[in-house]
């Protein structure tokens, strides 16, 4: 009874609602007759936003009049004169949202307009770069980002900021090449799912994830090159819902980036500026002074001999060092190749344009000065982005230049310094710069061992640099057929030229000892250039409606891409003077060298469709499905298809809990489907043969198998099994957790062949890989107040993952059984292979150790047959660990109080093993010709009963096989960003031309604990970054 | 209507593409042929088997370590080579520069092996060949497999009379991934004959055979040296080596007296080795193989001024293989010389160093780069073991040889085995055959060298390790 009076009520108000809508225009157009004579009025009016702000460039129009139209003031002030007096006036400013204004006769003047700011609402929609998707309606795992969400992480680049965001989306740390600013990171997303090329043909990484750029694929470097004021937002795509339709490339997971689009109204310009600092983070050295080497050299017997005579000749050469070291000499090598890097990064970008033509001009330059002295990475660009609406047709157009060069250090390798000894002065008595620093001769007859100062060849005109210049144009063309119906079509090309140079003069110390005949070879040139296009093309049409309760969305297509790639280099010797450093000075070519050169061309077909069905926001339906063809797959198998099916459910839409005051959101959603890989060799799969270039035989050029063909190779293909839940609750909480298994088929690797098949190795589908993990992320605001535009909150990220060998495939089990039938006299063996059913395919392989016995000294290792032994067998290698941590994550907080902003960002790993090189390389199989780590002085074993970690250290170097006793846990917990701004949003700005200006300030991997001590930045050292930033619009 | 044309357009271009999609998706590499592309053409036929032929001709194999390399200092036959392959010298197989060697023998032979059996999956089907091309090519595919794999048996299967039925290598036919059961060594030795037989049916189109004049025009002068191929008569030739091998010398005679009677090759005269025009023996070379660089190889490791390895005998030596004629034998007057300074004492053999070309030579080719495999006096030796074995007089098969290097024939002789050897010696010296010899007649003791090689079971290399851990394989000896 009372639902029934209800329902009436509303019913009774509803019409009379109608009612007096429809009344009201009757009423308005019988006045305008009487009303001729009449003149209008101007219209004097102001448009504040909802603080009460003024707002300034606001377009004013007339609907259904285009001809008038004008622009609010600073003070948001505007005067109009419409052709009617009950006309109405349209607001719109980028940022807010659009608003109307019905004036009337008699109206008070002037008139207040409230705007209010749009909402971001990319967290509304999922961008899956061919459409975008409802994000409530989507049951795929993905999560996107804004362009604030990754600048308050961090100013470097995409993919470091991403890092810092999303803990499935990991940089493996390069604990080599530390903080070169020209080495791209390695990525992984969700685990590993390929296995390294053995025979490195190829270089691509089989983990990296897919990169879309503006809707068409990139690679790493042009997306670790991409200025991050362009983007508009990221999404990652995790689970097959999300990527499947992009089948055969998207098993390691999709990155989707999509730049600014042009928003219409005056031309705004907008300027940032960086300014870097990167100061060189050398903590996690620990290396001998000069009296500590020296005596590690002493105690390791390289002072000592049997011989009176060599012994006599020994302590020589010791007291003369003693004697350098007692006058002060104790050169900190480390810190001789470094200086505190100072880059800037500058963003100029214009904007505007009206409806119907809209553009984005920007202009970047980026120069990111490394801490090693003459590193650095230059980038030089600019963009211009045009869209045009006509009617029903819209079209975009995409145009940037990108010009890089990366300098390496004319220092050359960090290690060479970290491996020099203490007691050598890098000066003569003069104050010159040595060539050879000293030398060790281990008898008076021996050969003297030299050492070289890598200082000197800075001061020679080395080169080492590389460069290219990239040209992408993209082209968008769409029509809304009608309603329902959008057709679009895209086309994307990319040129990118490069090229390469090493150059190191004959006086470098690499030649010093080529004497004779090749002393006039000393000196080499090495050159490269190379270029690749890709052209990819897509049509698309897209078809969704509303019928009662039902919603549904379609979308199918096609495409195609092509890509290809060519180099050439070459290598020439004898440079005697250093001062000509051009490649026609040259004596000869390399000695028995040959042009080098690579090639790869890759074309692909695919047919796409998806489409997603919801019944009253509540149930929830994706579907796609993409089969495609790559050439780099074996003429057998060349399709494969790709699909997936995900359900979700709304449960916040349901009646029991609509306007529950706790529960906002609540989602569940699962997904299954199959994606594809193709990081691979293009010709992997195929009989070519090439052609002996040095001979002929008979007068013909021979030509020979290159390698041996798998017709029947399989797509690597990767099953994905997503359960996710999203929540909000009480407006104030957000999370999403995530559980999935993903199983990789056919994982492609280098099986080894017996050498009477007339090959080593060929490509085959090794079985099957299994990665299973947890995810989660958690937002907290603890307290917002948007009228002051103050917040506080806190997040928290984390992800496991395991990763499995489940299965070896059946090719290879069928190779063993046709061994089987061969004869029943012969016996099987399982191909040797590191991958063992049910253990990681990251697992570390060592015999395990029981550690160093105090009485011989000697490592005891246990056999797989439990006997103990002093002898390392291959054979009893065991997995001993796994290199995946058992929890990593992100955590940190973001704060804003009146323009006042503080963000920080923790990142953390729990539970890795860890095969400490360190102990090994610079402690226990130490050479002690150059410098040590400062734990060789104690823990070593010297004298039977020494309870002892390491080994006796030797005059020479030994050899430590693979033991356990390396192996180490390892959890760390990195500062990874700080970002503390000002934001003038508070101040009237406008007197001083400007429409906002914010100055920041970061701190970037300002420190890292580690529950294990290992040398971080071997090659090229670590660097802490600090940034101050600007950012401002005219 | 604008929507449908729309559509019709993109149906089209679909339909388009999925037509032409296979040929587009068929990448063609540029520094790379596909096989079935190269197959296409006659000329492809000729540049894999050629590829082959250049394969034998690396120094792994027959370029050096089969030759003048590791072949001469396992049969002693040097007494000075470089210290890299003391452990050869030895025939200690297990060390590690020694192991290398062999392993890259075997892999090297079986790659040439793979190449040979890709032509001859693909010759049938074709038809693209002129004339007797497509017979000639197989016919040569079939015997290079066969000739390789009669090599490799002779390295890493038991001597045959030992114990032929043994354990030895695989006999690999198909291009595949898969391994190849591994045969005795009397199932190679009939599948080595078996494969010639078929070859010699080929060959008998092979221009040497049916006397055929071949010039230059005649299809770009592809047949004009056939000794550079294993051509019909190095066909039989082999046969006839393969049959000395098994130990059935009505076989090994038929073969040889058919090679000899065709009187198809001759001995070099002593005109061309006196004016070192002729060094090698090119009119002697049943087959021989053209190495580009065989001539700067001489100087590298067959003179005292190369970068090594360098090979050479004592001069005290050299005198006792050529005993008491040495002053009269050609191959001790033109194709030995005296090192100079410290190496004053050592002799270095002249036979791939780059031969002189006088004016009155029309074709200096035919004596330049060539690495003798099968020689004509070979074959007069393999008559002269089967005389020997049938108790006829061997020296009717010796003597010519004698003759034709300059020194006095013979009349009797007291042990037929030290005559054989020692004649070996002399004429086979840097082309690698006194080891095969020697194993063939399973010699215990050897010249210059103390060990017993046949119980240190030094005849039979070790089978390569990843040959065992990537395949089943059983000793083979």
């Amino acid at each position: 009874m009372n639902k029934q009076f209800r329902s009436r009520v509303r019913r009774s108000v509803l019409a009379t609602a109608l009612l007096t809508s429809l009344l009201a225009p009757e009423h308005l157009f019988s006045q305008v007759p009487m009303s001729q004579v009449k003149t209008i009025t101007k219209i004097v009016g102001v448009v504040l936003d909802e603080e009460k702000k003024p707002v300034p460039n606001v377009s004013v129009t007339v609907k259904g009049d285009a001809k008038t139209a004008t622009l609010t003031n600073t003070k948001g002030e505007f005067i109009i004169t419409p052709n009617q007096e009950n006309a109405t006036l349209i607001f719109k400013s980028v940022g807010y949202n659009t608003q109307e204004f019905q004036l009337s006769p008699n109206m008070k003047l002037p008139v207040g307009v409230l705007m209010t700011a749009m909402n971001e609402n990319i967290d509304e929609v999922v961008v899956t770069g061919y459409a975008n998707r409802s994000k409530e309606s989507f049951t795929g795992s993905a999560s996107t980002f804004s362009k604030q969400d990754l600048l308050r992480v961090g100013n470097k680049n995409v993919l470091q900021s991403l890092q810092n965001l999303d803990p499935s989306f990991v940089l493996s740390e390069n604990l080599s090449l530390g903080s070169n600013p020209n080495a791209l990171p390695d990525i992984q997303l969700r685990g590993q799912t390929g296995l390294d090329d053995i025979r490195g043909e190829y270089s691509g990484n089989p983990n990296e994830p897919l990169f879309i750029l503006d809707g068409f694929e990139a690679n790493l470097q042009k997306i670790f090159d991409l200025d991050m004021n362009r983007i508009a937002s990221v999404t990652i795509l995790r689970d097959a819902a999300a990527k499947a339709i992009y089948g055969s490339k998207a098993a390691n997971g999709v990155v989707i980036i999509e730049t600014i689009v042009p928003a219409e109204g005056a031309m705004r310009v907008s300027y940032n500026a960086n300014f870097n600092v990167e100061a060189p983070d050398l903590s996690s050295y620990s290396l001998a002074n000069a009296r500590e080497k020296l005596q590690v050299e002493l105690n390791a017997g390289r002072y000592t001999s049997t011989q009176p005579v060599t012994q006599q000749h020994l302590r020589e050469q010791y007291n003369a060092i003693l004697a350098d070291v007692e006058s002060g000499v104790d050169t900190y090598w480390l810190a001789q190749p470094l200086r505190t890097g100072l880059g800037n990064k500058h963003t100029l970008m214009l904007e505007g344009g009206t409806s119907a033509l809209r553009y984005v001009a920007d202009f970047t330059y980026n120069n990111n000065i490394g801490v090693m002295k003459g590193s650095n990475r230059q980038n030089t660009g600019g963009s211009i982005n045009l869209s045009y609406r006509s009617g029903k047709f819209n079209f975009r157009n995409i145009l940037s230049v990108n010009f890089n060069a990366s300098n390496n250090s004319p220092y050359g390798n960090f290690s060479e310094y970290s491996s020099l000894n203490p007691y050598f002065s890098s000066y003569d008595e003069y104050g010159n710069i040595k060539k050879m620093l000293g030398n060790f001769t281990a008898s008076a007859s021996a050969n003297p061992f030299y050492y070289y100062n890598p200082l000197y060849n800075a001061t020679l005109q080395t080169k080492n640099f590389s460069k290219y210049n990239e040209i992408t144009e993209n082209f968008y063309a769409e029509w809304q057929a009608n309603k329902a119906l959008r057709l679009t079509a895209r086309v994307g090309f990319t040129f990118n030229g490069n090229n390469s140079e090493v150059f190191l003069p004959g006086d470098h110390t690499s030649f010093a000892t080529w004497t004779g005949e090749n002393y006039f070879k000393r000196g080499s040139y090495y050159m490269s250039d190379g270029q690749s296009t890709s052209l990819s093309s897509d049509i698309f049409a897209n078809y969704s409606k509303q019928i009662g309760k039902h919603q549904i969305f379609v979308n199918a297509g096609w495409n195609l891409a092509s890509f290809d790639s060519e180099s050439h280099g070459m290598r020439a010797w004898g440079f005697l003077n250093s001062r000509v450093d051009f490649i026609t000075f040259a004596k000869q070519y390399e000695e028995n060298g040959v042009p080098t050169g690579s090639e790869s061309l890759k074309h692909e077909v695919g047919f796409i469709s998806f489409g997603n069905y919801s019944y009253d926001n509540r149930y929830l339906a994706d579907i796609s499905f993409r089969t495609n063809a790559s050439s780099v797959f074996g003429a057998n198998n060349r399709w494969g298809n790709f699909w997936s099916f995900g359900l979700g459910w709304n449960i916040h839409n349901e009646r029991f809990l609509a306007n529950n005051p706790v529960i906002n959101q609540f989602k569940l959603r699962s997904s299954i489907g199959s994606t594809g890989s193709q990081n691979f060799n293009p010709y992997q799969a195929m009989a070519t043969y090439s052609f002996f270039n040095q001979s002929t035989y008979d007068n013909i050029a021979g030509a020979y198998l290159k390698a041996l063909a798998n017709d029947n190779l399989k797509w690597q293909e990767k099953l994905d099994y997503n359960l996710g839940t999203d929540f909000r609750l009480f407006n104030r909480i957000n999370a999403r957790f995530e559980y999935y298994i993903s199983n990789t088929n056919n994982l492609l690797t280098d099986f080894t062949l017996p050498p009477s098949t007339g090959f080593a190795s060929y490509k085959e589908n090794l079985g099957k890989v299994q990665n299973k993990g947890f995810e989660g992320s958690l937002n907290y605001t603890v307290y917002s107040n948007p009228k002051s535009q103050s917040y506080f909150s806190i997040f928290g990220n984390f992800a496991t993952n395991r990763n499995k060998l489940l299965t070896i495939s059946d090719a290879l089990k069928q190779v063993n059984k046709e061994q089987d039938d061969l004869g029943a006299e012969q016996t099987v063996n399982l191909p040797k292979i590191r991958y063992e059913e049910g253990k990681s395919t990251n697992a570390i392989w060592a015999v395990p150790s029981l550690g160093i016995d105090p009485i011989t000294g000697r490592e005891l290792f246990l056999k797989k047959d439990g006997k103990q032994t002093y002898v390392w067998n291959a054979d009893d290698q065991i997995a001993v660990g796994v290199t995946d941590p058992k929890l990593r994550g992100n955590l940190g907080f973001n704060m804003e109080y009146k323009g006042w902003g503080l963000s920080t960002s923790l990142r953390y790993t729990i539970g890795e093993d860890h095969y400490n090189s360190t102990l090994i390389n610079r402690i226990e199989n130490v050479n002690v010709a150059y410098n040590v780590d400062t734990r060789v002085l104690n823990d070593t074993w010297l004298n039977p009963g020494d309870q002892a970690f390491f080994k006796r250290i030797t005059a020479t170097p030994t050899k430590t096989n693979p033991t356990s006793r390396f192996l180490q846990k390892k959890s760390d917990l990195t500062l990874s960003s700080i970002n503390a701004y000002y934001d003038f949003k508070w101040k009237n700005l406008s007197r001083y031309h400007l429409k906002n200006l914010k100055l920041g300030l970061y701190m970037t991997e300002a420190f890292v604990l580690s529950t294990i001590r290992t040398e971080r930045g071997t090659d090229y050292p670590f660097a802490r970054t600090f940034s101050f930033t600007l950012q401002t619009t005219f | 209507m604008i929507k449908h044309k729309f559509i019709y357009i993109i149906v089209a271009a679909g339909l388009l593409m999925t037509t032409s999609c296979e040929k587009w998706l068929d990448v063609e590499p540029k520094s790379q042929v596909k096989a079935n592309e190269l197959f296409d053409t006659e000329d492809g036929f000729k540049e894999a088997l050629a590829g082959v032929y250049t394969i034998l001709t690396e120094k792994a194999l027959y370029g050096r370590e089969m030759t003048y390399g590791m072949m001469g200092v396992l049969s002693h036959e040097w007494t000075s080579y470089s210290t890299s392959y003391k452990d050869d010298s030895e025939h200690n197989y297990l060390s590690i520069l020694t192991r290398n060697r062999i392993d890259a023998i075997w892999s090297n032979m079986y790659k040439a092996i793979a190449n040979t059996n890709m032509i001859l999956e693909n010759i049938d089907s074709k038809n693209v060949f002129k004339a007797d091309n497509k017979a000639i090519i197989k016919g040569e595919a079939l015997a290079l497999r066969a000739f390789i794999h009669f090599d490799l048996v002779r390295l890493f299967g038991v001597n045959y009379t030992t114990n032929s039925s043994q354990r030895a290598i695989p006999y690999v036919e198909l291009y595949t991934s898969k391994q190849t059961k591994q045969y005795t060594v009397n199932e190679i030795i009939d599948k080595v004959i078996a494969d010639l037989e078929s070859a010699k049916e080929l060959l008998k189109v092979d221009p040497i055979f049916t006397g055929k004049t071949i010039t230059e025009a005649n299809d770009r002068g592809y047949l004009l040296n056939r000794q550079l191929h294993l051509n019909y008569y190095a066909v039989e030739a082999l046969l006839a080596r393969v049959y000395l091998y098994k130990g059935d010398y009505t076989n090994a005679q038929k073969y040889a007296e058919n090679v000899l009677k065709a009187q198809k090759f001759g001995f070099s005269t002593q005109k061309n080795i006196a004016d070192k025009v002729d060094l090698s023996g090119a009119p002697e070379q049943i087959f021989a193989l053209q190495i580009n660089t065989l001539h700067q190889d001489a100087v590298n490791h067959l003179t005292p001024n190369g970068d090594g390895p360098i090979f050479s005998l004592s001069a005290t030596v050299a005198e006792t293989y050529f005993g008491a004629e040495f002053s009269n034998d050609y191959r001790y007057l033109y194709l030995l010389e005296n090192g100079t300074g410290a190496n004053a004492t050592q002799k270095y053999t002249l036979k791939y160093t780059e031969p002189t070309v006088p004016n009155t030579i029309t074709n200096p080719e035919y004596f330049r780069q060539k690495m003798p495999i099968i020689m004509l006096s070979e074959l007069y030796f393999i008559l002269g073991e089967c005389a020997n074995q049938n108790g006829s007089d061997a020296l009717v098969h010796i003597n010519p040889v004698l003759a034709a290097r300059g020194i006095n024939t013979l009349t009797n002789y007291n042990d037929f085995r030290t005559l054989m050897t020692n004649e070996f010696r002399k004429e086979f010296l840097a082309t690698g055959q006194l080891f095969f010899y020697y194993k063939r007649i399973n010699q215990e003791r050897i010249q210059n060298y103390a060990e017993n090689l046949v119980t240190n079971k030094s005849y039979t290399f070790p089978i390569p390790e990843t040959e065992y851990e990537f395949a089943d394989r059983l000793p083979n000896k």
